[in-house]
């Protein structure tokens, strides 16, 4: 009941904030708003505030000083604190360029990055970000500090779309980077060779890496809303071919859906976090993905 | 075949038909570019899509095509003919020869009703079927066209009334006349839609000799409408022949029925019999009742056999003679009439002209034995011939005229009294042979008989018997009919015979030698005489006794005479009954040259009378009448030298034409008979007037049209529609 009165952030409403900094913000703080008990808070050692004993408490966090003094049960909760490593791995080819509507996949992974640095900074993990089309176009570390954030919003905010897709070459790229165990945030509307970009998550995942990959993909992709004959370019090697959008809608959306359900399927099976987005995805809810991982690595 | 419209100018909308390809060609644009992420999938999909698609909208565009132009056909009201195209136009008078079959085939009866029956109704609902403007003829048709009305009307109440008065023939069928005839009539003829009609029982009969280009005023543009009467093949037996074997009374008389089974199944068990009955007693308008024989008969399929009959005639009379077999579907070919002569005894006069003491050493001896065989198993009362022997001098006093034929044995010479009245007797077709022997006169022979003889006489020659010396015969000429019995030795041979003694003789240029010998002279000789109404004399140059030859000692001797004496007093061809005419056939009827008739009538079987006039061409001198159309007895009655005398003269179908034969012509047969030409062949009469106008207008296929129409919109609804997967 509580979930369907909730409004989501509509991604077209963020993309008219000024900065990446105010886009991440208002995502993550409307995210947070929008909870009402924040689970990932009050399990630090660092102490926060106390709250009324429920049941289904541990015991033995409750505070017996308080309960001399008030005759009731309270509970400590504490600031949470990790020492995660989250890089952020955003895909800026050709390909990432098209939105029929409103924002293109690009900017709703640049949002989504955004947001996901902000939230992790803002939870004391250190986060670093890779930009690639066929190859890391620029790669940012992880820190903890403040002052980093704004080192990956500016790169996020820079970013234009340009080249092929090469997923496989990028995450080969990015493993020499990696020399602990961290978590890797693969955004990605996943164009590429299907066999090799499943075979380097698997990679990662016998690396002992979390992985979670955000799917995206426009609506006009999932739909091919087109009427007419058409030429249909392609945005990354310039190929036209000659289609009836309305007689084929049929047939690409299984093939489509296939493609999707292959990419479900094998992370399934490897233990990666799947998470398939339309742009028209509030990016809360997209941000939820990453919060249910994170809770898993506690 | 034709398409032709009913309401052609809605033709004028046939161009709508360009509407879907003018809107398919205006909506296909050129396609737009657009920028797409990737066109990996887009491939993968329209691999087989993508021609299944275009294929659908060839078929689409083709269907609304096929639609529009079916809605413009079925405004303009399709028809479909195998007819040229402008040749038939419905509104435009028509003009129609109606031949109706009236073949005795046709009246076969079938569910109590003849074909003949069922065809005058079929013509009368074709005229019915008149309308404004329509004309019609309207002839019967057999081997002879007989016009009801000959000339194109369009007053359809007389045309009614005369077919309501025509009765069934009983002729063949001949159709070439008669369509021809409708050619010639339908030329005059300037109306659009012309047409020949045909009603018939498609007897095969009917089609022989037939064949397009026998007609002259054929025309392609004339159609021809064959309407077909018959509904299956049915069994018919018809009687085809009547042979009498000629006998005088006292022998037993052969009547031979031949019957002849048209039908693919076998016959037992057909009733036959015949009826015999004197002129004198027959009554016109009344069938022969006397019956003298009956029997059955087993035929097999399209197999003709013969039934015989004996019979021994009372009397000597002229018969009337009818053969009926059992009565089928087709009554008219079941009887068949026949006339008949029982003849009385020859009377044979023997002229004995070396009379022995005993019969055994007269002349006449082997002759009389010989015509008068007492160990035949004849006895002599029941003989067919009646001998008498008299001696020159006796002859005198003997009525010449009372025998048939009179033998002179070595007569030496005949007595001027007799003279001319042997001539006369020759003259009024008696019969003489003469044999020589010793006592022969030449000189006096010559002076007897003059034109008579049939040769000169020379001289007697001899060979001397004690050295075995001998003539035999050399010649014989088996087409004469005294030999016809010898031809193949089948009744002896002549040639054993011995002759020690002959006349030698030269034979006239007129005369006919049977018989000659070795050397090559004349042993029997026949007279061609100058008479034409006259008898038969012969000239045998030896003896009939064994004095001059050992021939009355030879088997070949009895038959010999025997043969000789039947040809020399049979009644020639004039005094045969005539008769055995045939319908469709003039009576003909020829009477002693001479006689004065001065008046004669017929009447049919059916009592009617006509009076005929005498009639003399050339040679011919009697009456003649017809052509004759009904079958049956009919009398002829004349009166001749102031004599009243009847004749019956019997008329029978013409059975050898074939026409019994109810096979039906093939279908594809009657097509070859006019090649290229329009022709249809109705044989559901029930569907008659439709079958008609389809065939002159053709067939309006407006309701074929719609159907195909709906099911076209229903493939265009699903082809617009496709199903979609889920």
């Amino acid at each position: 009941m509580e979930e369907s009165k909730r409004t989501y952030i509509d991604p077209l409403i963020v993309a008219r904030l000024s900065t990446m900094l105010l886009r991440a913000r208002f995502v993550v703080e409307g995210f947070i708003a929008g909870l009402h008990q924040s689970p990932y808070r009050g399990f630090s050692l660092e102490f926060a505030q106390h709250r009324e004993y429920s049941p289904g408490d541990e015991t033995k966090h409750v505070d017996w000083k308080v309960y001399g003094r008030k005759d009731r049960y309270y509970v400590k909760q504490y600031q949470e604190e990790t020492n995660l490593k989250g890089y952020i791995l955003l895909d800026r080819s050709a390909s990432m360029g098209y939105g029929r509507e409103g924002i293109s996949k690009l900017q709703y992974g640049s949002y989504l990055a955004a947001s996901l640095a902000f939230l992790m900074l803002k939870q004391q993990d250190s986060v670093g970000l890779a930009t690639f089309d066929e190859k890391i176009k620029r790669y940012i570390p992880p820190r903890q500090s403040k002052g980093h954030l704004s080192l990956i919003l500016e790169e996020l905010e820079s970013l234009v779309p340009s080249s092929r897709t090469g997923i496989n070459r990028s995450l080969q790229e990015l493993g020499q980077y990696l020399k602990r165990r961290g978590l890797i945030i693969l955004i990605s509307d996943l164009l590429d060779d299907q066999e090799e970009v499943i075979r380097a998550l698997k990679y990662f995942r016998f690396r002992k890496h979390e992985v979670i990959v955000f799917h995206l993909l426009d609506h006009a992709e999932l739909e091919l809303p087109f009427k007419g004959d058409l030429w249909l370019e392609d945005m990354e090697d310039g190929k036209r071919v000659l289609t009836h959008p309305e007689v084929i809608r049929g047939n690409y959306e299984s093939i489509l859906k296939e493609f999707v359900e292959i990419y479900k399927l094998n992370c399934l099976r490897t233990d990666i976090d799947y998470c398939f987005i339309d742009t028209k995805t509030p990016l809360d809810l997209s941000l939820g993905a990453y919060l249910s991982r994170r809770k898993m690595l506690r | 075949m034709n398409f032709t419209f009913l309401n052609p100018s809605f033709l004028w909308g046939l161009p709508v038909v360009s509407i879907p390809i003018l809107i398919h060609l205006l909506s296909k644009r050129r396609p737009g570019i657009y920028r797409f992420s990737t066109v990996k999938f887009i491939q993968l999909a329209s691999i087989t899509v993508v021609r299944r698609f275009r294929l659908r909208q060839l078929t689409l565009l083709i269907l609304r095509s096929l639609i529009l132009l079916l809605l413009t056909f079925l405004f303009a009201r399709p028809v479909v003919r195998k007819m040229p195209l402008l040749a038939q136009l419905e509104g435009a008078s028509l003009s129609s020869v109606i031949l109706i079959d009236n073949s005795y085939s046709m009246g076969y009866v079938e569910e109590g009703e003849s074909r003949f029956a069922l065809a005058k109704e079929v013509a009368k609902r074709l005229i019915k079927m008149m309308k404004g403007g329509d004309r019609i003829a309207l002839f019967l048709v057999s081997d002879e066209v007989k016009p009801l009305v000959s000339y194109l009307t369009d007053e359809k109440q007389m045309l009614l009334e005369k077919i309501e008065g025509v009765s069934l023939s009983f002729r063949p069928t001949n159709f070439l006349p008669g369509v021809s005839q409708a050619y010639e009539i339908l030329k005059e003829s300037r109306s659009p839609n012309r047409e020949i009609i045909l009603v018939t029982d498609l007897a095969i009969n009917g089609w022989q000799g037939f064949s397009a280009n026998a007609i002259r005023e054929s025309d392609p543009e004339v159609r021809f409408i064959v309407i077909d009467l018959s509904r299956k093949s049915l069994p018919n037996v018809a009687l085809s022949r009547i042979d009498c074997s000629r006998l005088t009374i006292g022998e037993s008389f052969k009547i031979t029925a031949k019957v002849k089974n048209y039908s693919k199944e076998n016959i037992t068990h057909l009733f036959t019999s015949v009826f015999l009955e004197p002129q004198s007693k027959f009554q016109i308008k009344r069938e022969i009742v006397d019956k003298v024989g009956e029997g059955f008969l087993d035929l097999g399929a399209k197999e003709e056999s013969a039934k015989d009959f004996f019979y021994n005639f009372p009397k000597q009379e002229n018969y009337l003679g009818k053969v009926e077999i059992q009565e089928d579907s087709l009554p008219s070919d079941d009887r068949l009439y026949f006339n008949i002569q029982a003849l009385e005894k020859i009377r044979v006069l023997l002229v004995d002209g070396d009379p022995g003491i005993s019969s055994f050493s007269s002349e006449t001896f082997y002759l009389k034995l010989s015509l008068l065989p007492a160990s035949s198993g004849i006895s002599i009362t029941n003989s067919p011939l009646a001998v008498k022997v008299v001696t020159p001098d006796e002859l005198t006093e003997e009525t010449v005229d009372d025998f048939s034929v009179i033998f002179l044995a070595n007569v030496e010479k005949v007595p001027s009294s007799l003279r001319d009245r042997l001539v006369n007797f020759v003259r009024k077709g008696g019969g003489i042979i003469l044999s020589l022997g010793d006592n022969v006169d030449v000189t006096e022979y010559e002076l007897s008989f003059g034109d008579l003889m049939p040769a000169r006489l020379i001289e007697s020659k001899k060979k001397p018997k004690a050295e075995g010396e001998f003539e035999s015969i050399g010649f014989q000429d088996f087409t004469h009919p005294i030999l016809h019995v010898f031809a193949e030795g089948r009744e002896g041979d002549l040639t054993r015979a011995r002759f020690h003694q002959y006349f030698a003789c030269q034979a006239k240029s007129s005369a006919r030698e049977v018989l000659s010998l070795k050397n090559g002279s004349p042993l029997l000789i026949e007279a061609r005489l100058p008479y034409p109404t006259s008898g038969k004399v012969l000239l045998f140059t030896s003896t009939l006794d064994r004095e001059w030859n050992n021939l009355p000692t030879k088997p070949v001797f009895l038959p010999l005479i025997q043969q000789m004496v039947r040809y020399l007093a049979l009644p020639t061809s004039r005094e045969e009954p005539q008769g055995n005419f045939l319908v469709g056939q003039e009576i003909r009827y020829e009477l002693s040259p001479g006689k004065l008739i001065v008046s004669a009538e017929i009447t049919d079987p059916e009592g009617k009378k006509f009076s005929v006039f005498p009639v003399r061409k050339g040679d011919f001198s009697g009456i003649e009448f017809g052509p004759v159309e009904v079958p049956g007895v009919y009398r002829l009655s004349y009166v001749v030298d102031g004599k009243r005398d009847e004749k019956y003269l019997p008329v029978n179908l013409d059975i050898e034409s074939n026409e019994s034969d109810l096979t039906k012509m093939e279908i594809k047969e009657i097509r070859k008979l006019f090649p290229g030409a329009p022709i249809k062949i109705i044989d559901d009469l029930n569907n008659l007037e439709k079958e008609i106008l389809q065939f002159l207008y053709g067939k309006e296929v407006s309701k074929e049209l719609t159907l195909i129409l709906v099911g076209f919109l229903f493939l265009e609804v699903f082809l617009a529609n496709p199903h979609k997967k889920k």
